[in-house]
């Protein structure tokens, strides 16, 4: 139960299943997963490989019909996984902040804009320190100077309500309330998969600019690779419910070591690429039957013996220089099979 | 605006315009949106025409508009040297067989209450005089070509993954023998394994049986993949059309500019700038005055703001719609 | 499969084959569907009660012990006993075999009344859903008129101006039930049509009409199915307080509103005649509605599906 990984976030372990009518969704097969003060880590992967599912779980997110099975989510000194919902509240919002795909939809729809996030400076507020008597007029002062930040005009926007607001300035509003706590850990669930190119790349910029003012981290969970490449310092590359590859965002790019990873990369469209584009052969496997061994094993064209008997665990590079945190897991890599 | 025709145009659309009213209430006028605002354009056989946009660029009702699944306000499309404008319902239904689409949604596309077989045969019903064992025989074949089982065929739409619905819908427009498909984002919805698989099929049947794409979509990297003309659109506007290296290699409008520096490359440390313009896009119904583009534009001047631009043509085939083209490097 | 066989019985057996082969998913659905039944309690008392009503009035000449409209003054008003379970009336009728026959009249009532409404209301919801725009506009208008009339209201206006017949009481009813239907129809119409598989086949070269009956109708048929089950209870009730009030079923005819109205000035002490009418349409109504939340309670979860 190491966690001098990653001193912000240290994830070891984790399993997370889904109890459905049509079975067991073995979502999560032990989740590893690390991050330090300040860093951003981008967790990419396609349908259905647990990225987002990893995202709720270290705020402790997922509902019935999920449950945490096992592993350890360390956050600073504390297992999130074994924390009181109390406890729990306590860190939501505050230390840990969350954006979400669909910014419309995450906002109250009967609340004007301004009301929304004076209620979330309130709620952070309440618990963290005693702040009684703060006067909703400060507040409303924050509120202001955080739409500011973001680049939207407050006399205009705090009293709109969220469905006239367009989905570009609606994801602005959210990094406004998310971040007016100065967080230690951002969290952000494809945040700009619903926007146009042009709006994705200014809401990109803003994030970049105000996450170095406030030295906050971010776990960025995207399926888009130019997004990941741009944004994050690390990557961590999951598939059916494992990280398998996590390193530097220049190591995973430029020498990838995992098969899926090297399919993965191939296969994305590029401006001004040359070579053809490589597809994966097979599809992604149903999580309530996983293959055994290496979930990846069926589709991988460097299959061993070992791989449909044994997992294979998440494994340091040797070869790499430390910085690049290059981890893969997969039985190519590792002489102990 | 390209007016040569030659006899290797399939289709020449001119001045194509769609509006859409919207009534506020029973009382007020109708305002406009111009979802296709004076549109031309040629588009020659076995090539694929890429059109790129945003929300609001008018780049989806044009595809449809041009299959006639919207009827278009005024202009022509001359299909094979036919306008098909004119054409009444009978005369339709013959040029529907050459002209198909591949929509964007997956999941919604597929008629749920359908077998795959009904699904790809009912086309066959309509345009062609078959017995139900050549039908069986045909859609044997073609769900063979896009990589599909015979078993397959009785199984429903909800069944499959993703990328094989996109299949069936392939399946389903290609059992036709068209000349024409219009693809409305394709991969949009696909994950990246299953978006090349789909793309370069697309590819191997587009030479396989001679046809011709229109691609729409908003991704800059597959238009380079899969296109060799290029339009791009702006609240119901071509601002700027061409083959594939003007528009990337010689950019001419600021637009074009801005979006394809907005892409971020899946390449760490490729430079990338992402501008911070704070600029919404536009609503359709409200568009900006004199060039729709200028309250975006770093280099608008006074002209941008009263004069709608002409096309200007900066080299042969590329036309631009702009007071001031960038200058190519 | 035999197909290139020239003996006609064998292509017949492999396109009946075929033909089920092409359903199978259908079938599939089908037998989830009556597993789902089976274990909703709420379905199956329904569905006991309505099949026991049914097979009642397909029997009922069988079933009743005595004639049903066979007057025998000197044996009139007669308690509940052991020869006449129901007892007789004020004209000597067993009320017994009245009941029973009486079920014939409630089955054709019901049928007549669905199938009119349903008709009027698929084929008006579906085109004004369908086309929109003008069409819509006037076909809506017109339902709106229809549906501002109070069913009992309109019942008497037809009595009035014509003979009160129990088929004229049907007409009554079904030209106001229908809006119900017309309005889900256009519903659910509207909501298909814009799907993107509707204008897929478009694209393919189906035409209107095409689309409407093969696409558009079949999936706008299960609410409507469901909605005409729940609304059961209140068209037999229709039915019954016009027959009650005179102005549907005419004597002698043993419907059971009508029964109920014979022994409104006997209700003090010759119960029977009106209760066990009564008690009739209190299970069939409710045999109806049961089905009815039990049907909506099967198809609801599977849509989550």
């Amino acid at each position: 139960m190491e966690h001098q990984r990653g001193d912000l976030l240290d994830i070891s372990g984790l399993r997370v299943v889904f109890n459905t009518y049509a079975g067991q969704v073995k979502a999560l097969n032990g989740v590893e997963l690390w991050m330090n003060q300040g860093e951003r880590l981008g967790v990419v992967g396609e349908t259905g490989c647990g990225k987002s599912v990893t995202a709720l779980s270290v705020m402790r997110l997922i509902e019935e019909p999920g449950e945490i099975t096992s592993g350890s989510i360390w956050f600073e000194a504390r297992d999130l996984a074994r924390l009181s919902e109390n406890d729990l509240n306590s860190i939501r919002g505050k230390d840990i902040a969350m954006i979400f795909q669909e910014p419309v939809a995450a906002l109250n729809p009967v609340m004007k804009v301004g009301a929304q996030i004076i209620e979330n400076i309130e709620c952070q507020r309440r618990s963290a320190d005693a702040g009684h008597g703060e006067d909703k007029r400060a507040f409303s002062e924050v509120m202001r100077e955080m739409l500011g930040k973001v680049g939207l005009d407050w006399q205009r926007t705090e009293n709109l309500y969220p469905n006239e607001l367009s989905g570009g300035m609606a994801q602005r509003v959210m990094i406004a309330m998310a971040l007016s706590s100065r967080p230690k850990l951002l969290i952000a669930d494809e945040p700009t998969s619903a926007l146009d190119v042009t709006i994705q790349a200014q809401i990109l910029s803003l994030l970049n600019k105000l996450v170095r003012e406030t030295q906050t981290a971010v776990l960025l969970i995207t399926h888009a690779m130019g997004v990941a490449a741009q944004f994050c310092d690390f990557i961590a590359v999951m598939y059916a419910g494992n990280v398998v590859e996590y390193g530097s965002v220049q190591s995973i790019f430029r020498n990838p070591l995992h098969p899926y990873t090297k399919g993965l990369l191939n296969a994305v469209p590029k401006i001004a690429r040359t070579d053809e584009l490589q597809s994966i052969p097979g599809i992604v496997p149903d999580l309530t039957a996983p293959p055994s061994g290496c979930r990846f094993h069926p589709r991988c064209p460097c299959r061993n013996p070992e791989c449909d008997t044994l997992e294979p665990a998440l494994r340091s590079v040797e070869a790499e220089p430390a910085g690049d945190r290059h981890h893969v897991a997969c039985f190519l890599y590792q002489n102990n099979a | 605006m390209q007016s040569k025709t030659s006899d290797d145009t399939l289709l020449q659309v001119s001045h194509l315009r769609k509006l859409f009213a919207i009534r506020k209430n029973l009382y007020s006028h109708p305002l406009y949106v111009k979802a296709v605002d004076d549109c031309s354009f040629l588009i020659r056989k076995t090539t694929v025409f890429g059109v790129v946009g945003e929300s609001g660029s008018g780049k989806t009702t044009l595809g449809r508009v041009l299959l006639r699944l919207i009827e278009a306000t005024s202009g022509s499309i001359r299909f094979d040297n036919t306008d098909i404008l004119t054409l009444n319902t009978q005369e339709l239904r013959l040029f529907r067989r050459r002209m198909q689409i591949i929509s964007q949604d997956p999941y919604n596309s597929l008629h749920p209450r359908k077998v795959v077989k009904k699904l790809i045969g009912e086309g066959l019903q309509i345009h062609f005089q078959l017995s139900s064992q050549e039908i069986d025989a045909r859609v044997r074949d073609i769900l063979k070509l896009v990589g599909l089982r015979e078993e397959h065929m009785y199984r429903y739409a909800h069944e499959f993954s993703g990328g094989q619905r996109q299949r069936i819908a392939i399946a389903r427009a290609l059992v036709l023998k068209p000349e024409f498909i219009v693809l409305d984002e394709p991969t949009s919805a696909l994950d990246v394994s299953v978006q090349a698989i789909i793309l370069k099929m697309l590819k191997d049947l587009k030479k396989d049986f001679a046809l011709t794409y229109m691609l729409i979509t908003h991704d800059l990297a597959v238009i380079d993949y899969m296109a060799d003309y290029v339009a791009v659109m702006y609240l119901g506007q071509i601002v700027e059309s061409g083959s594939k290296d003007d528009i990337f290699n010689r950019t001419a409008h600021p637009y074009t500019r801005l979006l394809i520096d907005s892409v971020p490359p899946p390449t760490p440390n490729e430079h990338w700038s992402g501008h911070i313009l704070n600029g919404e896009i536009p609503s359709p119904i409200h568009s900006p005055p004199g060039c729709r583009f200028h309250p975006r534009c770093q280099q608008a001047r006074e002209i941008c703001k009263t004069v709608e631009p002409e096309l200007l043509e900066v080299q042969p085939g590329h036309v631009v719609m702009c007071h001031f083209p960038l200058e190519a490097e | 499969m035999g197909k290139t066989s020239s003996d006609g019985k064998m292509k017949g057996q492999s396109a009946f084959r075929e033909f089920l082969r092409e359903r199978k998913p259908m079938l599939d659905d089908f037998r989830h569907t009556l597993y789902l039944w089976k274990k909703t309690p709420l379905a199956l008392i329904g569905t006991v009660i309505i099949c026991l009503f049914l097979l009642v009035a397909l029997f009922a000449p069988l079933l009743a012990p005595y004639n049903a409209v066979a007057t025998d003054l000197s044996r009139k008003l007669q308690a509940p006993s052991a020869a006449h379970p129901f007892g007789l009336d004020q004209f000597g009728r067993d009320v017994f075999s009245r009941v029973i026959m009486g079920t014939r009249i409630e089955v054709s009532i019901i049928v007549v009344i669905s199938v009119i409404s349903i008709v009027i209301g698929l084929v008006v919801g579906i085109v004004a859903g369908y086309f929109g725009g003008i069409v819509d506009e006037i076909l809506m208008r017109i339902t709106d008129i229809f549906l501002a009339f109070p069913r009992l209201v309109l019942a008497m206006a037809f009595a009035a101006a014509l003979r009160p017949t129990l088929t004229n009481a049907i007409v009554a009813i079904s030209l106001v039930e229908w809006t119900v239907y017309a309005r889900l129809a256009r519903a659910e119409a509207m909501k298909i049509r814009s799907q993107p598989y509707i204008e897929a086949i478009r694209a393919v070269g189906a035409g209107n009409i095409k689309i409407m009956l093969f696409h558009v109708l079949p999936m706008s048929i299960s609410p409507i199915i469901v909605q005409l089950t729940m609304r059961m209870g209140t068209i037999i009730l229709t039915a019954a307080s016009l027959g009650f009030l005179g102005l549907g079923a005419q004597p002698p005819l043993p419907e059971w509103g009508a029964i109920v109205s014979d022994g409104r000035s006997y209700l003090m002490n010759n119960w029977w005649i009106t209760a066990f009418p009564g008690m009739a349409i209190a299970v069939i109504v409710l045999g109806f509605n049961l089905l009815g939340d039990g049907i909506r309670d099967i198809l609801d979860p599977r849509i989550r599906r």
